[in-house]
């Protein structure tokens, strides 16, 4: 037993001491949805009014970090641009127009590369955006292209136990091709998933 | 009678040496240094620690010393402007950067990024200086283009090629655990042309071309890595990488990139 006493003390020594201790590389997932406002380049559609729209989003990120500042990641999630509802009693030109709606969805998949300190995260991402149109009116028009996207991201982490954190995000993502701006103030959860 | 001698003793053996204490030299000991001479560390007020200056990074005008070399290696997009392209194509390209100290405050600048298609060459100096955690510089790059595309066939043997001169400035700040950097550039054609399907033609010479800003984050990585990335912007009228685009739009378009790289 008196022989542990000197490898518990060793122990401590490596454990505490900044310089004998291995640096900490982790795994972080990070979470966070919020409402967010579009601003489009474009008229969204014939219908659609000039105002900006509201829209939702969800997205993820699974970031390699290793003891330093940068931390590099993959971005995924679920971003609703907008979603409008017309009612019958719009017209356009001479028709009377069918009740429909008309959504548009983004799905993006992007590396990202961002840096941590003091809680404070500020990170770019780029990739593709897998968007996603729908209209309906009397017939139903779908359609799938993936455009170039960069996203721009602001978090603030307030460490609520040793691997979990919790705080605000504002995350801004381009689109050039169709000019779409969209502010998404979010609720963000940081969880250390490895720590190795 | 006594103790008045006594007394008057003291007064003259405490008093005369401090009086004529004053007239002598002042005290000189390798422990006290005189006020004329500055100490060797310097530290502004708002800067109460010392910076870092064991590394040195491509971007971050940071004087380098005589004969020390920053290699980078790394990886570039750029999009291509909407006016010249459907759809806005990241365009990637690897690069190849060399900051070399040639004198104190002066270093050489070489660069190359290529993708085989479009290829951009720089060659120049810079001076530089630093004051704590700032630094700065001025340099000038000589630039040259190189394009080529050849398709069997229909398309054989396009080039296209420019000369030109590139002053710019920077600024860098170094903060504990990374250095972030501005580069403000403006480019003077001194010679384009490009032969497109047997068609020669020359393209803006003698004329301010681009003018160019990025922003650099230096930082080190994993135990001794040290990497940068960061992003520019280029307001250009006619952008080297879309050359093949046969461009015959004359207004500025916005072109911006993406840069990544790590110190060999």
């Amino acid at each position: 037993m008196r022989s542990f006493i000197p490898v518990v003390i060793a122990g401590l020594i490596i454990s505490v001491h900044p310089v004998l201790a291995q640096p900490e590389y982790t795994i972080e997932g990070h979470a966070g949805g919020g409402f967010g406002v579009s601003w489009f380049k474009n008229q969204r559609s014939p219908l659609s009014p000039p105002e900006n729209v509201y829209g939702a989003a969800a997205l993820g990120r699974i970031m390699w970090h290793p003891s330093r500042l940068l931390s590099i990641g993959l971005l995924g999630g679920w971003v609703e641009f907008s979603r409008e509802n017309f009612s019958p009693a719009l017209k356009f030109g001479s028709d009377t127009v069918a009740p429909g709606r008309a959504v548009l969805i983004g799905l993006p998949l992007q590396v990202v590369i961002s840096m941590q300190k003091y809680g404070v995260e500020i990170g770019v991402g780029i990739g593709a955006v897998f968007m996603q149109s729908t209209i309906q009116d009397e017939d139903l028009t779908e359609s799938i292209r993936s455009e170039l996207g960069i996203t721009a991201l602001w978090a603030y982490n307030i460490e609520v136990s040793r691997s979990l954190s919790v705080g605000p995000e504002l995350t801004l993502i381009y689109m050039g091709y169709r000019g779409i701006i969209m502010f998404i103030p979010q609720f963000h959860l940081k969880a250390i998933l490895l720590r190795y | 009678m006594q103790s008045r001698y006594y007394s008057v003793l003291l007064v003259v053996l405490l008093v005369v040496p401090c009086a004529s204490a004053q007239d002598t030299e002042p005290l000189t000991s390798p422990y006290f240094e005189p006020d004329s001479v500055a100490p060797s560390y310097s530290v502004t007020p708002s800067d109460p620690r010392a910076p870092d200056t064991s590394y040195y990074y491509h971007h971050e005008p940071w004087p380098l010393p005589v004969g020390r070399n920053v290699i980078t290696a790394g990886l570039l997009l750029t999009m291509l402007p909407g006016p010249l392209v459907e759809d806005e194509i990241p365009v990637p390209a690897v690069e190849l950067q060399l900051r070399r100290g040639l004198a104190p405050n002066i270093s050489m600048i070489a660069s190359i990024s290529t993708n085989v298609v479009s290829t951009i060459a720089n060659l120049g100096a810079q001076w530089n200086a630093r004051e704590g955690r700032f630094s700065w510089a001025v340099g000038a790059n000589a630039l040259g283009f190189l394009g080529w595309l050849s398709i069997e066939g229909q398309f054989d043997n396009n080039t296209a090629f420019a000369i030109a001169v590139l002053p710019y400035l920077k600024a860098g700040f170094r903060f504990d655990d990374f250095s972030v950097s501005s580069t403000f550039a403006a480019s003077y054609s001194l010679y384009a042309g490009s032969d497109i399907a047997d068609s020669k033609t020359e393209g803006p010479t003698g004329s301010w071309n681009d003018f160019y800003y990025a922003i650099a984050f230096e930082q080190p990585f994993l135990s001794t890595m040290r990497v940068s990335f960061g992003m520019s912007v280029m307001f250009s009228r006619t952008p080297y990488q879309s050359w093949i685009t046969y461009n015959t739009i004359d207004q500025y378009m916005f072109l911006p990139s993406f840069f990544f790289g790590i110190q060999v």
